[in-house]
C-alpha cells in the first residue's frame, strides 16, 4: 500500500540524508563529485558479475584456485577488484561433501568487493537469526537441496573478515571457457544460499 | 508462532529481492557519504561498523538494550520494501551518530539545516481549514502518532492546532527523541463514522485526531 512518493517517514529520510549531505558539503567534507562516483561504483562496478569471474578462474585454474583458498584478498586483488574497506577475504569451497553459507548476524557484512551490496533478504531480521540456528531450513526456503550427510558450515562474518562461497561447478561445463562459466555463476551461489545449475 | 511468521516472511523476502544495489537515491546518497568520509579518513572502519551494528542488531544475538533491539528487529522484518527503507534509516541514524561524535557536526547544525530545509519544502504546502486530505497509508517504525484506523482516510481539515516536534523514528535507542529540526504543522482532521467505520455507521457522527502534516496528502 505504501509508496515512495507519498510524505511522511519515507521523505523524512530523504529530508535527513539532505539535511546531511548539504552540511558536510558547506564544511568541505564532501565533494559532489566523490558521493557521485562512489554511488556509480556500487552500482555499475562492485557486483557479484566481479566474483563471478573470480569463481569461473578457480574452476579453470588450478594453480589459482589454490591462491584463492589460500590467501583469498591476494587472490581476488590478482584478478583486480579491490576491497572497498581493506577488508580480508576467505573464500570457502563448497564440495560433494562440504556445503558453505555466509551470514552476518551482527549487521551485514558482504564481500562488497566480489558481491557488491547485500540483498534485501541478508539484510532482514529472518535471515539474520535463522541462517545462524536453522540453516538447512533457509536453504530449503531457497529451493537448495543438500544431503543429509553433507557437512553445513555456516560462516558469521562478525568482524573484518569477509566471506565468499566458491561454489560447486555443476556437470555438463566441460566444454565451457572460463568467460562462459562466469555467466552461470549466480550472487546467491556466491553466499552459500544456492548451487550453480547446468546449463539448459 | 513468531516463527512461523519469520518463515513466511523470509520467502516473501526471497521473491522481493530486485538484485538493485539501493533501496532508493536517498540510501545510495548515505551509504556514499559513509564511504567517502572514511575514504578521507575521518573515521576507521571499525568505528563505523560499531556504530551501525548498534542500530541493526537483532535480540538474542548481542546484549544491547532490548527496546533497541526490538526496534531493529522490527525495521528488519516484514516486506522488502519496509526492509530497504528502514535498513537506510538505520544507516543514517547510525551515519549521524558517528559524526557527531566525531564532532564532524553537532546536532545543533543539523537541526538547523534540517528546519531550513523543512521550511524550503514545505513553503506554500500547509493546509487549510475546509481542505480535503487523505491520511498516508504507511507503516511508520516506533512510536508513529498514526492509528491503523485512520491509514488511507479521507478527511477534513478542522483546525490548525500549531507547530509541534514530530516524534523522530531515528533516536538510537528506539524512543522517539524530540528536535527543533523536526517541528511542523499539526491539524486536527475530522472523519465521518462512516469513512472509519463503514455505512453501519452513525450518518451524523465524527471522530477528530491530531495529525502530523507529515502524514497528510491532498484529496
Amino acid at each position: 500500500m505504501s509508496s515512495n512518493d507519498i510524505p511522511g517517514p519515507d521523505s523524512e529520510t530523504a529530508l535527513r540524508v539532505k539535511a546531511l549531505e548539504s552540511l558536510l558539503l558547506e564544511k568541505g567534507l564532501i565533494e559532489t563529485s566523490a558521493i557521485d562516483e562512489l554511488i556509480d561504483m556500487f552500482e555499475n562496478r562492485l557486483g557479484p558479475w566481479n566474483g563471478a569471474k573470480v569463481v569461473a578462474r578457480a574452476w579453470t585454474d588450478p594453480d589459482y584456485k589454490d591462491r584463492l583458498l589460500q590467501n583469498g584478498t591476494a587472490a581476488i586483488a590478482e584478478m583486480g577488484f579491490e576491497a572497498v574497506q581493506g577488508e580480508e577475504m576467505v573464500v570457502v569451497e563448497n564440495t560433494a561433501e562440504v556445503h558453505n553459507l555466509v551470514v552476518c548476524t551482527l549487521c551485514s557484512c558482504f564481500p562488497w568487493a566480489t558481491l557488491g551490496l547485500p540483498p534485501v533478504w541478508y539484510k532482514s531480521a529472518p535471515f539474520r537469526a535463522r541462517a545462524a540456528r536453522d540453516p538447512r531450513g533457509v536453504l530449503d526456503e531457497f529451493g537448495t537441496q543438500i544431503g543429509a550427510d553433507t557437512e553445513l558450515r555456516v560462516w558469521d562474518s562478525n568482524a573484518e573478515v569477509r566471506y565468499m562461497v566458491l561454489p560447486e561447478r555443476p556437470v555438463r561445463t566441460e566444454g565451457l571457457n572460463a568467460e562462459a562459466l562466469a555467466e552461470l555463476v549466480t550472487r546467491d551461489s556466491m553466499i552459500g544460499v544456492s548451487k550453480v545449475a547446468s546449463p539448459d | 508462532m513468531r516463527e512461523e511468521e519469520r518463515q513466511v516472511d523470509l520467502s516473501q523476502l526471497i521473491k522481493d529481492d530486485d538484485g538493485a544495489p539501493y533501496a532508493d537515491e536517498a540510501a545510495a546518497r548515505s551509504i556514499a557519504i559513509v564511504m567517502s568520509l572514511f575514504d578521507q579518513g575521518h573515521y576507521a572502519w571499525p568505528e563505523w561498523v560499531d556504530k551501525f551494528s548498534v542500530e541493526i542488531s537483532p535480540p538474542g544475538h548481542y546484549q544491547q538494550s532490548a527496546a533497541s533491539a526490538k526496534a531493529a528487529e522490527d525495521a528488519l522484518t516484514g516486506n522488502g520494501k519496509s526492509i530497504n527503507r528502514n535498513y537506510a534509516k538505520l544507516w543514517l541514524a547510525a551515519c549521524e551518530n558517528l559524526l557527531l561524535e566525531k564532532g564532524l557536526l553537532t546536532r545543533p547544525e543539523l537541526d538547523a539545516k534540517l528546519a531550513t530545509l523543512r521550511a524550503e519544502n514545505s513553503s506554500g504546502d500547509e493546509y487549510a481549514v475546509g481542505d480535503q486530505v487523505v491520511v498516508c497509508d504507511i507503516e511508520p517504525v516506533g512510536h508513529a502518532h498514526l492509528p491503523l484506523f485512520v491509514r488511507g482516510k479521507s478527511g477534513v481539515i478542522e483546525r490548525r492546532l500549531g507547530d509541534f516536534v514530530f516524534p523522530s523514528e531515528l533516536a538510537p535507542d528506539g524512543s522517539t527523541e524530540a528536535r527543533e529540526g523536526d517541528r511542523q504543522p499539526v491539524y486536527s482532521v475530522r472523519f465521518t463514522a462512516q469513512q472509519l467505520w463503514g455505512s453501519d455507521a452513525p450518518n451524523a457522527d465524527s471522530l477528530n485526531i491530531s495529525i502530523w502534516h507529515n502524514y497528510l496528502k491532498p484529496a
